[in-house]
């Protein structure tokens, strides 16, 4: 048996690579199991909140997910506050605080105050961006509300509820009146010819204000906050918000803001995206032999595009082919009387005629916001550009404000509209 | 003599994964931040370069079946030019060992493993490569057959994925042709990688016709390295100089945007299998033309010196992502004359004044 033993241990000691496992096995494996485990000196941060203060400091709020023992599902989350002349520095009074190292590895969400985008933000995110435990897929929300604010009544939801705001965000991209916003989002726009990207912003409202929202409380009672050497954050006391997400969206040039645009005008420069999934067209005060004097609403469930883009003597043209795929849902016309069962698939030649009338002033007045503003956010620089490089040189070589080449670009646009 | 051979299929896939080595991670990041989309053509002029390299190799194997690369040039320059050009050679694989260490061990320690120190790294990756590069070349070129199915397998996996969250396109024509040149030689360390098979000449069998291996093998991996950075650029467009790690950045993409789930992982274990291989196969050049420059010592000693000129080197000089740049774009593109002119000059020379003999 021993000599068995013995001649096994011969024969493997003759694979060196056999002793390199047993090593790393013995000296890590046993330094493994020494250590503190991961939950003990990491504050697991989910969602970071920044404001600035009057002296012009770095008020940071941290979403920290603090680990119980229990038997139920719920999370419990804390928000730790710290301030500092930098980010980092912040970020290491939060740590000392809390007796841990930040993690920031699991942050889904960025809350930035609205005064960020006074300036250029870009400046400000530097941090987050040179960070490498942070994902350039996190979601970056713009909220008029104090951040702190914002995380107490994020720390509600998730503490309560199954929703959670990163998710709240993600889902911007399917829907028409909304854009994708992310720290990759906002710094691709950065970067691009035009330099423009947006934001999307958030509002905090009270309980009583019109509008849909989650009711979130953001009492300032917690943990984080005793440990921030009282820094207040100038939040009400148990006072019950609701986080409002109506679609709005920063205009940003350069990373600071030049416009605040609502739903419907992100609904209108949507239609060069081909990403959403969900959306609608009202047209009001419609007549056919069907409807008289009726609101019409057309429910958006596909749509496909293509943009083309040429010169013609010079002049840049952009033509965009779009076909969209509606169904009626929804009319209202006073009087109505439901004789019969109204086929919806049979929307008269002029319901079409007049949505494609209306898709085609929407389109109008989304571009000429962007030429407003000269922030180019559907690339049309790119398409041009790539096209014909060297008419596109000519082009920008002619004009005296580079920067307004949007202004001199003809759009065509060719909506197709296909009901169901 | 017999142990010391290897195959043309096991020199293919030696040379299917050194084409990797450097060019999947930081590489196309790089180029990006000097060239923009137009980095692409950076891959594309040093690949043609790398072919010549190789078409050059085909021919003098096909002239010199036996003989060795040492042989040839000892023989028409003599033993100290010998030296020299061995020592330069030594130098280059030790140089390049070094970049590919640190841009490995960066990539891990910056996605995975930020609190271990190197220290691990080290006790992990130079036994292994030691004790393959100590096997003999027969053997360790079974291994890379034997692993070579599962390598091209992740490796078609993060080619063939990564296209998958490429929904945007990137802006083309903003560099000019001398920032593409230049581009190309400021990272042409990166490159010339098929130097290794004149180091290994005589110990690769070679028959007629076997060139178009290597080069299937070559161009399989050059276009699979290319497609990487295509859909690379495609994915992140603008920002693509955000992101320091291509293959894992491609495929983090999608677990981002594709709801595909950790697909990433995949490409750290294709990272983690290649490293190995080609560090092993420098290193065993580099035990090679140790052995031509003190041939009376046995191979473990050039092991041991390897390892202490690594560690120096790695340990004091090299310990962050922004030196390892430094030293890729600054320092070793000098020593890229070893690989991109004093063997094709050797080898071309060698070759006019043989048949120069051979009319006479």
């Amino acid at each position: 048996m021993m000599n068995n033993f013995s001649k096994f241990i011969k024969n493997t000691l003759k694979y060196p690579m056999f002793i390199v496992f047993l090593f790393i096995v013995i000296f890590y494996g046993g330094a493994s199991l020494g250590k503190d485990a991961e939950s003990d000196t990491y504050a697991i941060v989910t969602a970071i909140g920044l404001d600035k203060s009057e002296s012009d400091e770095i008020e940071l709020s941290l979403l920290t997910f603090i680990p119980i023992v229990a038997q139920d599902f719920k999370e419990k989350y804390e928000v730790i506050k710290a301030s500092g002349q930098s980010i980092s520095e912040a970020m290491d009074y939060a740590g000392l605080y809390i007796g841990r190292e930040v993690g920031l590895s699991h942050v889904k969400t960025i809350v930035l105050n609205e005064s960020y985008f006074d300036e250029d933000a870009s400046v400000e995110m530097d941090y987050l961006v040179r960070n490498k435990s942070l994902a350039l897929s996190t979601s970056v929300i713009c909220t008029d509300a104090k951040a702190s604010d914002f995380l107490q009544a994020i720390k509600t939801l998730d503490s309560s509820s199954s929703i959670k705001v990163d998710t709240l965000i993600e889902f911007n991209n399917s829907y028409i009146f909304s854009k994708e916003s992310t720290l990759e989002s906002f710094y691709k726009g950065l970067y691009s010819p035009s330099k423009a990207s947006y934001i999307s912003f958030i509002s905090l409202v009270g309980e009583d204000d019109e509008g849909v929202g989650i009711t979130a409380s953001t009492s300032n009672a917690g943990l984080g906050d005793s440990m921030a050497s009282g820094e207040s954050s100038g939040g009400s006391q148990d006072e019950n918000k609701k986080i409002l997400n109506k679609g709005e969206t920063f205009l940003c040039k350069r990373g600071k803001k030049v416009a605040k645009l609502s739903s419907e005008e992100m609904r209108n420069l949507n239609f060069f995206d081909s990403s959403f999934k969900h959306g609608s067209i009202v047209i009001e005060d419609f007549s056919d032999e069907l409807f008289k004097n009726a609101r019409l609403t057309f429910e958006l469930y596909d749509s496909q595009r293509n943009i083309r883009a040429g010169f013609e003597n010079g002049i840049p043209i952009i033509y965009l082919d779009l076909k969209l795929y509606v169904k009626l849902s929804e009319v209202k016309e006073k009087d109505l009387e439901i004789k019969e069962n109204v086929d919806f698939k049979n929307i008269s030649k002029k319901a079409i005629n007049t949505l494609e009338f209306k898709v085609k002033d929407l389109i109008s007045e989304g571009v000429n916001i962007l030429r407003e503003y000269k922030a180019d956010t559907i690339e049309i620089y790119r398409i041009l550009n790539n096209t014909d490089h060297k008419a596109m040189k000519k082009f920008m070589d002619s004009l005296e404000d580079k920067e307004d080449y949007l202004n001199h670009v003809i759009f065509k646009v060719s909506p197709q509209i296909f009901s169901s | 003599m017999r142990d010391e051979s290897i195959n043309v299929w096991q020199t293919s896939i030696m040379l299917f994964l050194l084409m990797f080595a450097n060019k999947i991670l930081i590489l196309p990041s790089l180029f990006f931040n000097d060239a923009n989309v137009e980095g692409i053509l950076c891959f594309i002029i040093l690949f043609v370069l790398e072919i010549a390299l190789i078409t050059l190799f085909i021919f003098l194997k096909r002239k010199y079946p036996t003989t060795s690369f040492v042989q040839l040039i000892k023989e028409k320059f003599g033993k100290i030019t010998t030296i020299i050009i061995y020592f330069l050679i030594l130098t280059y694989f030790l140089c390049k060992l070094v970049l590919i260490y640190n841009v490995t061990y960066m990539f891990f320690k910056d996605l995975i493993y930020s609190e271990n120190s190197s220290v691990l790294f080290l006790i992990c990756l130079l036994p292994i490569i030691n004790y393959l590069a100590f096997l003999n070349l027969r053997a360790f070129g079974r291994t890379c057959q034997l692993f070579f199915p599962v390598i091209l397998i992740f490796a078609l996996f993060c080619v063939v994925v990564s296209f998958i969250g490429t929904n945007s396109v990137p802006l083309f024509y903003q560099s000019s042709f001398s920032d593409i040149i230049l581009t190309s030689l400021k990272h042409i360390s990166s490159f010339g990688d098929a130097v290794f098979l004149f180091v290994l000449m005589d110990k690769i069998e070679f028959k007629k016709g076997d060139g178009k291996k290597v080069f299937f093998f070559f161009s399989l991996a050059s276009i699979m390295v290319v497609l990487v950075a295509v859909s690379f650029y495609f994915a992140y467009t603008y920002t693509s100089f955000m992101h320091p790690y291509a293959i894992f950045e491609i495929l983090g993409n999608i677990k981002d945007y594709g709801g595909l789930g950790r697909i990433d992982v995949i490409a750290v274990i294709f990272v983690m299998f290649i490293t190995y291989f080609q560090m092993a196969i420098y290193l065993k050049c580099f035990s090679v033309c140790f052995e031509v420059l003190l041939p009376k010592l046995k191979r473990a000693y050039s092991l041991v010196v390897f390892d202490f000129l690594f560690i120096i080197i790695v340990e004091l000089i090299l310990r962050n992502l922004e030196k390892t740049i430094t030293y890729g774009e600054n320092i070793l593109p000098y020593f890229s004359i070893v690989s991109f002119v004093i063997v094709p000059l050797c080898t071309i020379f060698f070759l006019i004044i043989k048949s120069n003999k051979e009319r006479k």
